[in-house]
Parts: C-alpha cells; structure tokens; sequence
C-alpha cells in the first residue's frame, strides 16, 4: 500500500509543482478510521540542485465522516498560522478524492513527540513544563484573537458553528448524550442538572475555537512546543472551552499533580494567556471542565455502542465502555460538594 | 458443578499469559489489541470477586437516597439494580439535588459507588482527589 501511495504521490506533487518530485520512505504514521497520517520525503531538483524536504501526509478515507473538510481545515490552519500560532505549514491540498481514494493535505513534517507519555516523560526530564504550557496559552490568545468574522467560510457554515450558541448545543450534546446510554448514569445525570443551573450567559465574543488542544495533539521538542495539530475539529465558540479541554484530568496521563496538560498547573496557563490578551473567566472554565468530562464519559459509552451495535466492532470500542467509571469519578471530583 | 479452577482463577491465568508471553511477541494494532485484551480480562477477573457486594452496596445507597426523596416509600422497594438507577437518574435530571443538604447526600453515595466500580475497571484511578 504504502509504495503505490508514494507512486501517486509522487505523480501528483510533480503535476502540481511542475518538476520531477520523487516521494521517498514514506511511513503510515497513523492509520485510523477517520484519517490517515503518514510522514515522507521528497527529492526534487531545483535550479540544478537536489532538494530534500521532509512532509506529512493526511488523508481522510472516502467513507469517513468529516468534521470540517481539508480545505476548510487547511484555511484555518492558515489563518491560526498567520496569528502566530505554531501549526505545520500546509503546502497543498487536493480535495480530488481520485488521487489518493480520499481528500488530503500536504504539511510540513515537524520533529518532537506526539505520544502523550512520551510528551510528558520529555517534557518533565527536560523540565520545560511550566514552558510548553505557557506557550499553549499564549497560542491559545492569538487563536482566540482572530475575529470570528475573518473565519473561513467552511468553519463558519459548519454544523458546528451554525448555532451561534455554543452553550446551548454544547448542553444539547450531552443531552443526546444521555438519552443514547444504554443504561442510564445516576453520576453523568447528577452532571447534566449541575450544567443545566450553572450554564452561563452565551459568550458575547464568539472565536475560532480549536477545541482539542491537549496532550496527544501537540507536537513537543527539548525546546518546548513545536505545533498544535489537528484541527479537524476547529470551530465558532466560547474560547474558554479551548483552556479547560487539556486541563482535565484525562489529559494529564497520570501527571495528577499537573493539572494543566499533565505538564504545570493551571495558574501558569492563565497568566499566560491573559499575559496574550486573552480573557479569562473563572466560572466559565468550571464549567466548561465540567461539562468536558461528562461529554467525554458519554463519548466513552457511545464507542461501546458503536462496538455492540455493529456500526464500529472493536476490541478497543468494547473497552471504552469500561473506562466510563473513570469519567464519572472525575466528573463527581469537579462536582464536589464540599 | 465445574470443578476448580474458578472461572476468575481460569482469567487470572488467561491475563498473566497475555501479558507475560503473547504481548511482547507481537507487535503494531495487534499487541495493541492483545495488551487490550489482557486488561479486560483482568477487568471480568476482578469483577467476579468484587461485583456481587459493590452491586448490593450500590443498591442500598440507591433505594436510600430514592427513599428520601419519595414519602410513600414505593420508590424504595424497587428491588432492581438497573431499575433503581434509572429512577434516580430521573430524580437527579429532575432536579432530585437541588438542595444542597440533598446533593451532600447524593455525592456521596455516586462517590462510594463510582470508587466500587474503580474497583473492578481501574484500581487505583481514585488515588488521586484533587480536581
């Protein structure tokens, strides 16, 4: 697979590019149900010199569901690029689904770790925690900078977006959530009345949002963090969810004490995004903690439905659905009564 | 009536031959998959010891707290585990809670039986209580 992959490959960068590109040692670096990623390099020859560059492959099978397509996905990589945000450059993008069986795009291969306990053990040998973590809120700020109204137009007409509130739908998500369990959870519905009393106001600045920053989706070197990747997943919304997604626990990969990504704790990532421009709202970071535990408690119970239902059968689905207990001790830990 | 070994004998030694000789032989998605597979069997392992009290204990905290919230009493004589969850549930959608004296008690029962179910799913995943 991997060698017609570099042949089509190859046959398509030298059309676009207008000169002979040979792709080399190609590697599926992951291949999953909704994207494939695969690193490879390429010798070209520019002005009678051999050049090597080093790039990253990703593809969304034919069948996969997209959340956001790579064209609106490699736009709004542009646009956080452009802000200042560390993202792997994107060079191409071809949503011909003929060329390689699926829409794709071509982005600088940057060095560092990805693996979450590989990020943390680097991160904390090389005692740059507090450094990486500082870096995500002042990414996050610039993110968040960008006003909604420069979004590009795939982001904005998204279903993700279309709202205009992200706190009622992110509410209508559990709610569905819920209603979807197999059985009921007396913990995830203790959760949802929590949510339901202590929503807050729709955010009245809506931003670009990525929402998966989080340990497993950033790329880190000696020299802290290199790149915020896939963002599949970016949309309109309250940019306080961007802060508390990677501050739950179960981004923290048994790095407990380190509430921020596993790496510092959360003080360091406020002062750094306020520090930014960004604005922090204590309340609404509650909440948005709160509520991304339970939607990620109901994510693990949906999985082990797609498993028993049919629609995804895997070892690995079947054993989300033990993981649930997990969510609903750490929802009831933010919960506390006191 | 099966002879020994015990059906959790037989998975404590299924998981200790997944770990110890099929893991490390294999490699890429499948070790994955066998690494997987030795942490679920020891997941049904444990839940044949430990399942029958965590399940009566969850029960009784159950009906109390249906009790409480309910005069004529009916609530509470729900003998089913499944059924009694899914009437507190309700009550807690509804709002069961609200009162903090209430959701005191509330907290306390789902914390007692969330560190139940730790017990079989993932020993030690309560080690930790900070936020």
């Amino acid at each position: 697979m991997t060698t017609d992959l570099s042949a089509q490959l190859g046959r398509w960068l030298t059309e676009q590019e207008g000169r002979l590109v040979e792709v080399r040692s190609l590697e599926l670096a992951s291949a999953g149900a909704r994207r494939l990623n695969a690193l490879f390099e390429t010798v070209s020859t520019r002005d009678g010199t051999a050049e090597t560059s080093k790039l990253a492959l990703t593809m969304i099978p034919r069948a996969a569901i997209q959340i956001l397509d790579v064209a609106g996905e490699a736009a709004v990589r542009n646009l956080a690029e452009s802000a200042g945000v560390p993202v792997p450059h994107v060079h191409h993008v071809c949503t011909d689904e003929s060329v390689l069986g699926g829409p794709f795009f071509i982005s600088t291969a940057v060095a560092g770790e990805t693996v979450p306990r590989r990020v943390l053990r680097l991160v904390h040998s090389a005692g740059i925690g507090e450094r990486v973590v500082d870096q995500l809120g002042t990414a996050m700020a610039r993110l968040h900078g960008i006003s909604a109204a420069h979004a590009p137009t795939p982001l904005l007409e998204s279903a993700a977006s279309a709202s205009g509130a992200p706190i009622r739908t992110a509410l209508a998500g559990i709610d569905e959530g819920l209603r979807s369990l197999l059985e009921p959870s007396p913990t995830f519905s203790f959760g949802m009345r929590w949510l339901e009393r202590h929503a807050p106001p729709e955010p009245t600045h809506l931003t670009i949002v990525h929402s998966d920053i989080r340990t497993g989706n950033i790329i880190v070197g000696d020299d802290g963090l290199r790149a915020i990747l896939d963002w599949e997943t970016a949309r309109i919304g309250d940019p306080i969810e961007d802060l508390a997604w990677p501050c739950q626990r179960m981004w923290r990969f048994r790095e407990d004490r380190h509430t921020a990504a596993g790496m510092a704790d959360i003080a360091t990532l406020r002062k750094a995004y306020q520090a930014a421009g960004g604005a922090w709202d204590e309340d609404r970071f509650d909440w948005w903690r709160v509520l991304g535990t339970v939607r990620w408690g109901l994510g693990l119970a949906g999985q082990a439905r797609a498993h028993l239902d049919g629609s995804f059968p895997s070892i690995v689905m079947a054993a989300s659905g033990r993981r649930v207990p997990e969510l609903e001790y750490d929802t009831l830990l933010l919960l506390r009564t006191r | 009536m099966q002879p020994r070994p015990t059906a959790a004998e037989l998975l404590a030694v299924v998981a200790e031959l997944l770990d110890r000789d099929v893991v490390p032989a294999l490699d890429g998605p499948v070790q994955h998959h066998a690494r997987v597979a030795a942490s679920l069997v020891t997941i049904v392992e444990r839940q044949l010891r430990l399942a029958p009290a965590a399940e009566a204990a969850e029960l009784a905290g159950t009906q109390q707290l249906l009790a409480a919230g309910d005069d004529s009493g009916e609530a509470a004589a729900v003998v089913d585990l499944d059924e009694a969850r899914a009437r507190l549930a309700t009550a807690l959608r509804a709002g069961m809670a609200d009162d903090p004296a209430m959701a005191a008690s509330v907290w306390d029962v789902l914390m007692r039986v969330a560190r139940d179910d730790l017990s079989i799913a993932k020993p030690g995943h309560d080690s930790w209580d900070g936020e």
